[in-house]
């Protein structure tokens, strides 16, 4: 409960400094809706051609799109300022500073930052997942919204994990900058297309190694009963909860094993 | 129980082994090898709650690699520290709670944000009583001279400010142990003088045990009681301050600029001079003498009756200076164990 408090005290400072510079700070956040806006926009040109991807139509595509973004930038908005510069902070040997605070190095990391720019993220993913309840006629039940509440908490524990332990490559290698930007931008963008359409190893890559699978395709399909709805559609949710969670701890775990083997800086 | 327990601390580090050329980067990329660096090398004491300790060695003796093994930073390879009783890189956040720490050339402060919002997030992360942060926000200020700039950004500080809000902020939670490294450096005599006193007030205040590297001899005169010696990673001298001056650091040096051509000074020798230098570009005679052997007055009144002097200097040792004598002189003891 202190932790919270204290993040929230963190979360209070760091904007006030973000609001000193008013313009830069709500730039950021409509830059990137323009951003994603346009993203979308692209898939909408595209499906002008091409009607349906595999069985799949454009609101659905849209649908399973915005579950990706959605986790993507809840994630990020804690972890990505500090994972994509823990290369620098390694290499800088500023880590020294989170090794003697009375919290996990980890924590303290995500404590200093918060990524406001993803509010823009979150603002475009709400209005699409609107979009697409009316476009789609998704009926909110009771067993659907939990099974879609379940399946974001898990794939954002999964996106968490992905960004965490690529970045704990830092402690091994120089530049953990490309692995990380390779895991969260090369190997995602994978998942902006229902993955049934890739040859089989990247399916089961995408399932098993790095299951951003999780994140997007298996509940996209299960929602639009692509399968028959069975059991699994009750079952899933769980499933994305403890592979989420399981794979979190994995990757503290990691960032762990490589803050033992941190050299700091000489001086 | 003592407050700091090392016990054959070591520390090596594996650096690949480059070779030159083309040819060297090619092998190397297949066939990379290894040397093993030791940093520390089966360090040894024991540090009693209250006292200040100079922790003293030249660039690169293995000062900055024990510190940060003895708050947790970097694992040992092998050997025990303990920190108040805990093993730091084991109960991080435990032993964190006890220490405060600065380094002199990496500031812990938030580049954005007041000092006075600084302060305040730690008053959180380490849960300081209401009370008690006033307290101490007022005797530190005080000494500190921090009231000025309070409610500057960190980045809009000078470096003295900088350093005087960084050692605020390391021992707002009242730590039982403060490890310094370079408190002082670059920062003027004015800075450098609060700095001195507000570490001794603390020291009386609070039985603050501090541990500080420097490389000015000013700083380990006026607040170390007891010197501890590091080089080539090992321990080559532990004791009171006194006794190592006596062991090793009577050195002075005397610079005297000179008129006149003479080129002969061989007279100094009698005087007990071991060592001395003519510099005809510059005409500056700059001479090193024992102080124990030898009296600076005698000796520029000698130089005076053969020349005429244009200005003159007496530099005080530098930590440095003892070091190297230590070093270079083989009839005085080097290794002295007190434990």
């Amino acid at each position: 409960m202190h932790t919270v408090k204290l993040y929230g005290r963190f979360l209070i400072v760091y904007m006030r400094s973000q609001l000193e510079y008013r313009f830069s700070f709500f730039g950021d956040v409509f830059v990137n809706m323009l951003t994603f806006v346009s993203l979308y926009l692209g898939f909408w040109v595209l499906f002008q051609t091409f009607p349906s991807m595999d069985g799949w139509g454009f609101w659905e595509v849209l649908f399973l799109n915005n579950l990706n973004l959605m986790t993507y930038a809840t994630c990020s908005m804690f972890l990505w300022g500090p994972m994509i510069q823990l290369e620098n902070t390694v290499r800088t040997g500023e880590f020294d500073n989170f090794l003697v605070r009375p919290y996990p190095p980890l924590l303290i990391l995500v404590f200093r930052q918060f990524g406001h720019t993803f509010i823009g993220h979150l603002i475009v993913s709400s209005c699409v997942l609107a979009l697409c309840t009316y476009q789609l006629s998704i009926q909110w039940t009771v067993g659907n919204a939990l099974f879609l509440l379940f399946c974001l908490i898990g794939g954002i524990l999964i996106q968490g994990a992905i960004m965490i332990a690529a970045a704990s490559s830092a402690f091994w290698v120089i530049r953990s900058k490309a692995v990380l930007e390779m895991s969260i931008y090369t190997v995602r963008s994978f998942i902006n297309y229902p993955i049934s359409i890739y040859v089989q190893s990247i399916q089961l890559l995408l399932t098993f190694l790095i299951p951003y699978a999780i994140v997007n395709y298996y509940p996209a399909s299960l929602f639009f009963g692509k399968e028959e709805r069975s059991a699994l559609f009750y079952f899933f949710p769980v499933i994305s909860v403890a592979v989420g969670a399981l794979l979190f701890l994995l990757a503290c775990k990691i960032f762990s094993r490589g803050v033992a083997r941190y050299d700091s800086s000489g001086s | 129980m003592s407050a700091i327990r090392v016990r054959n601390l070591s520390k090596s580090f594996k650096r690949p082994i480059r070779t030159s050329g083309l040819r060297g980067a090619i092998q190397d990329l297949l066939h990379r090898r290894y040397e093993e660096k030791k940093a520390v090398d089966d360090l040894s004491f024991d540090i009693p709650q209250g006292e200040i300790v100079g922790y003293l060695g030249p660039n690169g003796a293995g000062k900055s690699t024990s510190i940060k093994m003895l708050v947790g930073i970097l694992v040992p390879t092998s050997g025990d520290v303990t920190i108040n009783g805990l093993v730091p890189y084991r109960n991080r956040a435990a032993t964190a709670r006890g220490i405060g720490v600065v380094f002199g050339q990496r500031s812990q402060l938030w580049w954005d944000i007041p000092v006075s919002e600084t302060f305040q997030l730690m008053k959180y992360m380490y849960k300081i009583p209401d009370n008690r942060y006033k307290r101490n926000i007022e005797l530190f200020a005080d000494v500190l001279g921090i009231q000025e700039f309070m409610h500057v950004a960190v980045r809009q500080l000078s470096l003295g400010q900088r350093m005087r809000a960084d050692l605020c902020a390391a021992l707002l939670h009242n730590p039982s142990i403060v490890f310094l490294d370079e408190p002082t450096i670059g920062l003027d005599v004015v800075v450098k003088k609060k700095i001195r006193e507000f570490l001794l007030e603390v020291n009386a205040e609070y039985k603050t045990t501090i541990l500080l590297t420097t490389h000015d001899m000013q700083d380990v005169e006026k607040l170390c009681s007891r010197i501890i010696l590091i080089n080539n990673g090992t321990k080559a001298f532990d004791g009171p301050l006194e006794r190592m001056k006596t062991e090793f650091g009577a050195g002075e040096t005397l610079s005297v600029q000179v008129e006149g051509a003479v080129e002969n000074w061989d007279g100094l020798r009698l005087l007990g001079v071991g060592d001395y230098r003519y510099d005809p570009e510059s005409s500056t005679l700059t001479v090193r003498y024992d102080k124990r052997e030898s009296n600076p007055a005698q000796l520029l009144s000698w130089i005076m009756g053969r020349a005429s002097v244009v200005d003159f200097t007496v530099k005080p040792p530098e930590v440095e200076d003892i070091i190297r004598a230590m070093y270079t002189n083989p009839a005085r003891p080097v290794l002295q164990e007190v434990l």
